[in-house]
């Protein structure tokens, strides 16, 4: 047997053979740049997975599996920092189950139509440039401020809409006495974009949390990690007992990719400046964006696909 | 002279009703729009010849015995809204064929006597699984003057027909094993990282 013979390993759920170190490479690519900008990273890896060959409801489901590994070993360290809000977490984790319970039965309905490939493809371009664009424009002008003195406006969080709300909850551990309704109504978008996008949803909760519920930043990661390994675990089973669609070969082989790529990540955006990582971060995420969008509109060379019989 | 005796051997899965679905360009980006499910298609099927096909095995022959790729797919109920069933039909061959599950093999067939041949055909790893069917014709100038059939039982072997079946049999523990491996992962690897930190 020649050397290609064993670097290529069939994957038994994608039912593909794809080339080993071509996933390692793949899960330490994005587990640096994980380490880099601590980012969760299956926004980048689920995208990369679709242009290797992998099938996309495949590539969703087996995420997912894998952000549950990434969220446990983050939360530990912020466990033992007591960095997570338990009941803030229940609350968005309320939200969550049932978004991902939504979202699993949408993309069951559209697989079942054959538009799935193109829910989550359309899912995709819209978020990636979304997150891009904003990420690109912000980093610009920081660059661009850099030079000058920099003053920060510190404001007091201001009665909004958000403190009228009934169903109020007292979080202790991030000193909010808020509105159980707007984390619930984050959790649900969230674990909806986790089903259908294979995602932990890190890159809207967090954003979310800090703006719209106005959680001190020490918790939010924390908090978000705790959150996001329930979601994305119910997401896993959900997948797993629907469609078949978890491929555990694979997730293990970006796993590993993935921890040790996260290790040099860090050591890397530790000497980067923080305005270049995300003009860096930006760049990448809008390129994916922008090749995703390509292969939608251009052309494809087989026009025709073939899917098993529904209800069969 | 008597013409030299040729021999056509194929190998087919268990047949399976396809989805076909077909492309368009709407708003601007390629939809699925049209669908047609193909009755019978097998998931696999190889024919191997002594010489070309067309020697070996007249277009009448084809026809009655069901011999070549196309006379395997089988479109019984084409819908009324779709002009041109036929072109999903030929797609599924054609899909297949690149994927190498539909194999045509022309001179694969090594007559070692009169009576003694032999031939391999290589099967793909993501076969289905199931009792395959193995036809074998002799022919001389096209016509078949005997046959033969006889059934091969195919398996995945190993950890991969493990996980496969696992997934599809089982699921609920296959998605549990999943998630123990994940949080076993997750663990192990911020051990790793607290030992590579302290040292």
């Amino acid at each position: 047997m020649g050397l290609s013979g064993v670097m290529y390993i069939y994957l038994p759920i994608a039912e593909v053979s794809v080339n080993a170190f071509i996933l390692l490479g793949l899960g330490g690519l994005v587990g640096v740049l994980s380490g880099m900008f601590g980012v969760g990273g299956g926004f980048l890896m689920t995208p990369l997975l679709f242009f290797i060959g992998i099938p996309p409801a495949v590539a969703v489901a087996t995420e997912a599996n894998q952000i549950v590994a990434s969220s446990f070993s983050g939360v530990l360290a912020h466990l033992k920092r007591k960095n997570v809000d338990f009941k803030m977490g229940g609350v968005l984790l309320i939200g969550g189950l049932i978004g991902a319970g939504l979202g699993v039965f949408i993309f069951n309905y559209l697989k079942s139509m054959g538009q799935v490939d193109l829910l989550v493809k359309l899912c995709y371009v819209v978020f990636l440039g979304i997150v891009g664009g904003l990420m690109f424009i912000e980093s610009l002008g920081a660059l661009r401020n850099a030079n000058k003195s920099n003053v920060l406006i510190k404001k007091r969080p201001k009665r909004t809409w958000i403190h009228v709300l009934p169903f109020k909850i007292r979080f202790r551990v991030s000193g909010l006495y808020i509105s159980a309704i707007p984390p619930v109504l984050v959790g649900i978008l969230v674990g909806i974009l986790a089903a259908i996008m294979g995602v932990g949803g890190g890159f809207i909760m967090v954003p979310a949390m800090i703006y719209l519920l106005g959680m001190p930043t020490r918790v939010v990661v924390g908090t978000s990690l705790f959150q996001i390994i329930f979601v994305t675990a119910f997401t896993t089973m959900l997948h797993a007992t629907t469609n078949f669609t978890v491929d555990i070969v694979l997730a293990v082989l970006l796993l590993v990719g993935g921890v040790i790529g996260a290790q040099f990540g860090t050591m890397i955006g530790s000497k980067l400046k923080a305005e270049q990582l995300r003009i860096l971060l930006a760049a990448m995420v809008l390129l994916v964006c922008g090749k995703l969008a390509f292969d939608l509109v251009i052309q494809p060379s087989e026009l025709f696909s073939l899917g098993k019989v529904s209800g069969h | 002279m008597t013409p030299p005796l040729e021999v056509a051997i194929t190998v087919a899965s268990p047949l399976a009703p396809v989805t076909v679905r077909r492309k368009e360009k709407r708003l601007g980006i390629w939809v699925n729009v049209d669908s047609v499910t193909v009755d019978l298609a097998p998931n696999f099927y190889a024919v191997a010849t002594t010489g070309p096909f067309s020697d070996v095995v007249s277009k009448v022959e084809d026809l009655r015995y069901k011999i070549s790729v196309p006379q395997m797919i089988r479109l019984v109920s084409a819908p009324v809204d779709v002009d041109d069933p036929t072109v999903f039909a030929e797609a599924v061959s054609r899909i297949r064929e690149n994927l190498g599950l539909y194999q045509t093999l022309p001179n694969a067939v090594v007559l070692q006597d009169d009576t003694l041949f032999s031939s391999s055909v290589r099967l793909p790893a993501n076969l289905v699984e199931g009792e395959y069917t193995a036809r074998i014709f002799l022919t001389r100038s096209g016509k078949v003057v005997a046959t033969h059939q006889t059934s091969i039982d195919v398996r995945k072997v190993g950890i991969e027909r493990w996980l496969y079946n696992l997934a599809h049999e089982h699921p609920v523990y296959y998605g549990l094993m999943s998630l123990a491996i994940a949080i076993f992962a997750g663990w192990a690897a911020a051990a790793v990282f607290r030992l590579v930190r302290g040292a």
